[in-house]
């Protein structure tokens, strides 16, 4: 599992832990904070496209009452009665007409009054005498006016190079006998108070060859820079776009304004980087939320981890503890939890009471048998049954010991019987032999079963002389109230070595004829004319080999048995092998 | 006897008077009315027979809309309204200034130059009148079919001209000939007129808001 983030390698599971919640949280708040943030900007850009949208409409509407009005003015000019009266007699009598005419243009406030025939020529030019006599410089105007129900036509135009709001109606006189020009100059005034109005950058520019800007609200250094940006990269009509002049960012907005489309536009712009600081105060909320969820994140995640990692550390001391033999219950603060947690703990208390029985069943197998069969029975689950194995058996037995029985206090003769039995079972474990049981005084032992071990017949006579030197030792210390005398006797046969008995009670031991012999050699041990404490059987003698010091003693007939066993005297180990 | 052998000539006359029937189309075909027709004889003077006519105000409208004088007619533009009416013309064939006035002015106005005269009023608007004053007494107007009738003409070739308020270009390039004989001459002139366009009389109450 590890192998697969091997750049990140956790070594607990409480990292593994934080690490993962922390990868996960991290990544929902990135998301989130990116994807609110990207919605609310495109809002607010969709928000500012709209306001300038709104911006245009309403310029277009200014724009248009404007010139309706002056349309309306020069209409009352025609109707002058007047001039109807100085067109028809001093048509001829041009300075008559050009300082009427100056004083006409001072009445509506224009900048210029051309008074243009029906042929289209320029009659009189209030601004430019020269102009007289020669065709009429904005033909177009008369074009839609003729087409008109009301025979007016009224825009914004360039002359000599400016923009000016224009209108032309019709002098009648009482019916068509002229067309009566009136041009009003566009400057900054007129898109200052635009501006103010709609409150945002108005320019009006003009485009003969290249764009130049004829009006605008912006200040100096900007309006240089946003002419070089238009003639650099041409804004399309009528669409919003993003514009850098200098510092600052610009949503602007061009639309045509002219009789002839294109050469006086109208550009409306609106700060961008402005408009975006209200979206600031969201953008710093948004990143303040997202860390501090981050935070919170951070901590909740170590705290589950720890709330995690914490009962699992003790549940392992506490197995370290089991390991070592420490059953002892650990704080149970675990086990009460609902969760799986305590699941485990519970479980795993159970599981220490259980190997804290098993033990002490162990133990106790071992007290009532040596160690070596308890774990023999415990290994083969106790199923009854044997095998054929070829042993030693060893039988001791203290001799007289009804007699010194009697004469003793039975608490007496059970301390004595308890030392004895310790320091034989003590010799026998020694030489890797088990007791197989005590039956009153005697003991039997077994060399080569359980445990296999070839030199069983060697073990066995090894501990008879151990035995019957430790007995003199025990004698020596007056463990008894008499010199107590032991007999031992040694056969190795082929036997049936196993669990025996019900299911319910049994106990691992031998059976067969080399039993029985090596408990006949035994009680051997009492005939005088044998004069010895320890009698082996040949068969034992072959099987252990040299080094032992024998005296043969002949045959014997063993009872139920009908051939005699040649039996030995053992008197000890021969000097040859001389080792302890 | 010699009473009516006085008669004889001019029953003569009125025998050998003849026609010029004309008809005005525009150039989509359409009749046009109020199209002046007038011939002039080809040789000869034309007789002086101005007779004097009348303009007059009337429900705030000149009546007629067009009238066709031969010069040297006298021509008086009497009120018939209760209101009072300020009639002019700064047409260069008859420049006139006539103040508010009411009634009928006491001396007529004498249309002695050729050419068209323009009669407006100055405090209605839309009050318009054409006076065409030709150097010929035969002359007449065309009603709603177009057609006008120039009677008591004298045989002989004659030189018909036509004019109309709308009238685009020039009356001599629509200049045609007739020959005035015992049938009616017939004339036809396919003019091109001028869109016009002339101020609304009293727009319906309601239409001028606020705006």
């Amino acid at each position: 599992m590890m192998r697969r983030l091997p750049r990140f390698r956790f070594r607990t599971v409480r990292g593994r832990l934080v690490g993962v919640f922390l990868s996960l949280l991290f990544a929902l708040q990135a998301v989130t904070f990116l994807l609110v943030f990207r919605a609310s900007r495109n809002h607010a850009l969709r928000q500012i496209d709209a306001r300038l949208a709104i911006s245009l409409r309403i310029f277009q509407t200014i724009e248009k009452q404007r010139i309706r009005e002056l349309n309306e003015q020069a209409r009352l000019l025609a109707y002058d009665y007047g001039f109807k009266q100085a067109f028809g007699t001093s048509i001829n009598d041009p300075p008559t007409m050009r300082l009427a005419m100056k004083n006409w243009r001072d009445r509506v406030g224009a900048s210029f009054f051309v008074l243009v025939s029906l042929e289209r020529k320029t009659l009189f030019d209030s601004e430019n005498s020269a102009r007289d006599g020669t065709p009429f410089d904005l033909p177009e105007l008369v074009t839609v006016a003729e087409g008109a129900d009301d025979g007016e036509a009224r825009g914004l135009t360039l002359r000599d190079g400016n923009p000016y709001a224009v209108v032309l109606v019709p002098l009648l006189a009482p019916d068509l006998a002229a067309w009566i020009c009136l041009g009003f100059r566009i400057d900054d005034a007129f898109v200052r108070e635009l501006g103010a109005v709609t409150g945002q950058a108005v320019s009006i520019l003009q485009h003969e060859g290249a764009w130049k800007l004829a009006a605008t609200t912006l200040e100096a250094d900007e309006s240089a820079a946003l002419t070089a940006a238009l003639n650099r990269t041409p804004l399309a009509f009528d669409r919003a776009s993003h514009l850098q002049l200098g510092r600052a960012r610009y949503v602007s907005l061009l639309t045509p304004l002219a009789l002839n489309n294109g050469r006086v536009a109208v550009l409306l712009q609106r700060n961008l980087d402005v408009e975006l600081a209200q979206y600031d105060g969201l953008k710093f909320a948004l990143i303040g939320v997202a860390l501090a969820g981050l935070a919170i994140s951070v901590v909740a995640a170590f705290r589950i981890a720890r709330s995690l990692a914490q009962p699992v550390l003790r549940l392992a001391q506490d197995a370290r503890r089991v390991e070592l033999g420490d059953y002892s219950a650990h704080d149970g603060a675990d086990l009460e939890r609902p969760d799986e947690i305590g699941q485990l703990a519970q479980s795993f208390q159970k599981m220490t009471a259980g190997l804290a029985e098993r033990d002490r069943v162990r133990d106790l197998l071992g007290k009532v048998a040596s160690p070596a069969i308890a774990t023999e029975l415990l290994r083969r689950e106790a199923a009854l049954g044997g095998e054929e194995r070829c042993v030693t058996v060893l039988f001791s037995d203290l001799r007289d010991f009804s007699a010194i029985s009697e004469r003793l206090p039975a608490s007496e003769v059970v301390a004595m019987l308890n030392a004895y039995f310790s320091r034989m079972g003590e010799i026998v474990d020694a030489h890797g032999g088990v007791v197989d049981k005590y039956i009153g005084d005697a003991l039997m032992a077994l060399f080569g079963a359980p445990v296999n071990q070839p030199d069983h017949a060697a073990r066995a006579l090894d501990a008879a002389l151990e035995m019957g030197a430790a007995l003199d030792a025990l004698n020596a210390q007056s463990f008894a109230a008499e010199i107590v005398q032991l007999g031992i006797g040694i056969h190795t046969d082929i036997v049936i070595a196993g669990n025996m008995g019900s299911p319910a009670r049994h106990n691992y031991t031998v059976i067969g004829d080399g039993v029985n012999i090596a408990s006949r050699l035994q009680s051997l041990t009492r005939r005088a004319e044998y004069d010895t404490r320890v009698i082996v059987s040949e068969a034992t003698l072959r099987a252990a080999g040299p080094g032992y010091e024998t005296r043969p003693l002949g045959e014997a007939f063993v009872k139920g048995k009908a051939q005699p066993v040649t039996i030995h005297a053992l008197l000890g180990r021969s000097a040859a092998t001389g080792n302890d | 006897m010699v009473r009516a052998l006085a008669v004889l000539p001019l029953l003569a006359t009125a025998v050998c008077a003849g026609e010029i029937v004309a008809e005005v189309k525009d150039s989509r075909g359409a009749p046009v009315a109020d199209a002046v027709v007038y011939a002039t004889p080809l040789s000869g003077k034309a007789p002086q027979r101005p007779q004097p006519a009348v303009v007059a105000h009337q429900n705030q409208q000149f009546v007629p809309f067009v009238t066709a004088v031969q010069v040297g007619t006298l021509i008086n533009l009497p009120n018939r309204d209760t209101v009072k009416h300020h009639a002019y013309s700064i047409s260069p064939a008859r420049k006139f200034d006539l103040p508010l006035y009411a009634g009928t002015p006491q001396a007529p106005l004498l249309f002695d130059k050729p050419g068209i005269v323009t009669i407006g009023c100055n405090i209605h608007d839309w009050m318009l009148a054409y006076v065409c004053v030709v150097e010929t007494p035969f002359s007449a107007l065309t009603g709603a079919d177009g057609r006008a009738q120039l009677r008591g003409l004298a045989p002989g070739a004659y030189r018909v001209e036509v004019w109309q308020p709308r009238l685009k270009g020039q009356p001599s390039s629509y200049t045609q000939q007739a020959s005035v004989g015992g049938a009616a001459a017939q004339v036809a002139f396919a003019l091109e007129l001028k869109p016009g366009f002339r101020p609304r009389r009293n727009p319906a109450a309601g239409d001028a808001t606020y705006r």
